[in-house]
């Protein structure tokens, strides 16, 4: 008897599968295939959720259209599924193994793109992307990811320009820098990385010529509740900083459109100097904070951001930024006014390097995948702040749902 | 007096430009940087997500000093503009600028410096049907918000644009004005201005231009070639030549 009530659950889950026909199996190794990492399938009567962190592409949003490629072609090659009832289809896109993103949509969606009876740009409006994590995280087994993005290395390198404009005699002076970063994702959102400050070339900017470390940290990234996240470091930082830097971010409509941002940093003079030997003063140790908001208006994927706080030099001061992202590149103005004076200037970032990174292993050299500068108009030192390196929250800005919305057709229409 | 060779250079020059030419030519660089015609601006903007970099020429006898030894004053030397313009929202243009002038060595008691400064311009009206497009914009305006304290360039305006198309002729026409104001004074663009652009369907890609601003009238004309560069040359005041040349992409 007993063996008979196991056969006769086997065989109705086995008609069950053919009835639904997508395979969680197809769609985890297709996933895998593309380098995923994180990878986990979900698939029940009631809906199909996926997870997955991407490593591999630069652009998080052709790491995303892969995904629905993938979902469409398994669902196209199952006919009989077309003709169902629609079921809910869930993404849960990952960034250091932290859950990041939501994009919500169903098979009905898939079935109409693939009938003709919908655009890719329709397509793409149909599809709900938010801070709503809960309801999919509680379906999902973390346990269950293939693999994972933990305890791998990467080698990344890259570059930047210190100048100075201005001097009579010499009115750009310039000074090259290669920056390799050893950097591991230990475990969830807990990093360990080490930036080294390589001059190369001509030097005309200061008379540091020699290699050494100017960044060597812990940090822990994480999602504490339903669009809340945060960052918290420790270790040394830019500017010869020793401490602890934290920030946090909060978007009370689950939403990119309005964000809350506050900071605290507590350091001290710290540094590794040119003999990789760490000088830290334990009994000088300074606080900054800073509090503020940032609107995205998100037909123009346009940032403007206000904060208030105590910054590096000892000056209260009041940021506002605005920033106009296309795609990966960002161009940005900014005004500090401080005791200090005020600091006009703008900056830029830009995509580097290939667009797709060598296969992620236990150890992988790649490119940094942007390039940044920044221009002083009027260069007086309002409210500076160091730089404790990449994080997740600094990152956050490649999982917008607002940038998947806005450069998710040209990456599929490319797949395709 | 100019040399003989370089009024022959300029006139081949000239010549070339009409032929070297790619489809459909895009809004293009004034002298100062921003969209315009030849030194007045119009109501147009970069086309959506682009981006100029370029230089100007100056002649000699229209550039003004801006550091130094007799600053604000026309130093007989020709000066060279350097911008970045980008079209940062759909109605809205941004541009950086650099203004240098030329045979003038940079030694500790010149205390030469180049002239430095932003400018915007923001559509408020958008062309449609009897409408023109209507485009408000301001040069080197950081001294009008307290943030520095040379304004050599200083201009706000108000300008409009109407293309009138009659088979193969298309003209586009602007009128506008940069009054006087305590702000942000009038000195680079004062008063009234106006000037068309003639372009021909039998030259696809090239474009002729006049404006007045400031009691100077100025001719030129303009071609795009490699799908890329922009270039505009001209006789500014009918006196002397001056040229354009910007690199245009998009973000």
């Amino acid at each position: 008897m007993r063996l008979n009530y196991k056969f006769i659950i086997l065989f109705i889950g086995l008609i069950l599968q053919g009835f639904l026909g997508i395979s969680q199996e197809s769609i985890e190794k297709s996933m895998l295939s593309k380098n995923l990492q994180n990878v986990e399938v979900s698939i029940d009567q009631d809906e199909i959720n996926i997870a997955y962190e991407n490593n591999y592409y630069r652009n998080q949003v052709e790491a995303l259209a892969q995904v629905l490629v993938v979902i469409k072609e398994e669902i196209k090659s199952n006919p009989l599924f077309l003709n169902k009832e629609s079921l809910p289809i869930n993404i849960l896109i990952l960034h250091k193994g932290v859950d990041l993103v939501a994009v919500h949509t169903n098979s009905q969606n898939f079935s109409d793109l693939i009938t003709n009876k919908i655009s890719d740009d329709q397509f793409i409006k149909n599809l709900n992307l938010d801070f709503n994590l809960e309801s999919i995280r509680k379906k999902l087994d973390f346990s269950k990811r293939k693999n994972s993005s933990f305890l791998k290395t990467d080698l990344i390198t890259g570059a930047t320009i210190d100048y100075i404009l201005g001097n009579f005699d010499n009115p750009v002076r310039l000074k090259f820098n290669l920056q390799p970063e050893l950097s591991t994702v230990l475990y969830k959102g807990i990093t360990f990385s080490t930036m080294f400050n390589i001059p190369i070339g001509k030097n005309d900017y200061d008379y540091n010529n020699q290699s050494n470390i100017i960044i060597s940290r812990f940090s822990k990234d994480y999602r504490l509740i339903e669009g809340f996240y945060g960052h918290s470091g420790l270790g040394f930082f830019t500017f010869n900083r020793f401490g602890s830097e934290n920030s946090f971010f909060y978007f009370p409509l689950k939403t990119d459109q309005f964000r809350l941002n506050a900071g605290f940093t507590l350091t001290s003079n710290g540094y590794w100097d040119y003999n990789y030997n760490p000088t830290i003063e334990l009994n000088n140790f300074y606080s900054t904070y800073y509090l503020g908001g940032t609107y995205r208006w998100r037909k123009h994927n346009f940032d403007i951001d206000l904060r208030y706080g105590k910054y590096l030099i000892s000056d209260h001061s009041i940021n506002l930024s605005v920033t106009k992202q296309y795609d990966e590149k960002f161009v940005g103005f900014f005004l500090r006014k401080s005791e200090n004076g005020t600091l006009i200037g703008f900056d830029i970032q830009v995509n580097i390097g290939f667009r797709h990174h060598l296969k992620p292993g236990y150890f992988r050299p790649r490119t940094r995948e942007f390039f940044y500068i920044p221009y002083y108009y009027l260069p007086k030192p309002a409210g500076l702040s160091f730089y404790g390196g990449e994080n997740l929250l600094l990152n956050m800005k490649e999982f917008y749902p607002s940038n998947f919305k806005m450069e998710l057709e040209k990456y599929l229409l490319e797949i395709n | 007096m100019k040399p003989k060779g370089f009024i022959f250079f300029m006139k081949k020059f000239f010549l070339i430009l009409l032929f070297l030419v790619s489809y459909l030519p895009s809004n293009a660089q004034s002298m100062v940087g921003t969209v315009g015609l030849l030194k007045a601006p119009n109501a147009r903007l970069l086309e959506k997500r682009h981006f100029t970099i370029g230089t100007a020429y100056v002649p000699p006898g229209y550039f003004r000093r801006t550091s130094g030894y007799k600053r604000g004053y026309i130093s007989g030397n020709a000066g060279l503009n350097y911008f970045v313009n980008l079209n940062l929202l759909p109605f809205l243009d941004v541009m950086f600028r650099y203004s240098a002038e030329m045979n003038v060595d940079v030694v500790y008691y010149r205390r030469y410096f180049p002239d430095k400064m932003f400018a915007f311009k923001l559509r408020v009206l958008e062309e449609k049907g009897w409408r023109p497009a209507i485009v408000i914009g301001a040069n080197d305006f950081t001294s009008a918000i307290d943030l520095t304290s040379n304004s050599y360039y200083s201009t706000a305006y108000l300008v409009a644009s109407k293309k009138l198309d009659y088979l193969q002729n298309h003209l586009d026409v602007s009128l506008g004005v940069a009054p006087q104001n305590k702000f942000i004074p009038a000195k680079d663009i004062k008063g009234v201005f106006f000037g068309l652009e003639y372009k021909n369907d039998l030259v696809k890609n090239g474009s002729f231009l006049i404006d007045y601003e400031m009691n100077h009238l100025n001719v030129g004309a303009r071609a795009q070639f490699f799908k890329r560069f922009n270039a505009t040359i001209g006789i500014y005041d009918l006196k002397k030549s001056f040229f354009t040349l910007s690199y245009e992409a998009k973000l």
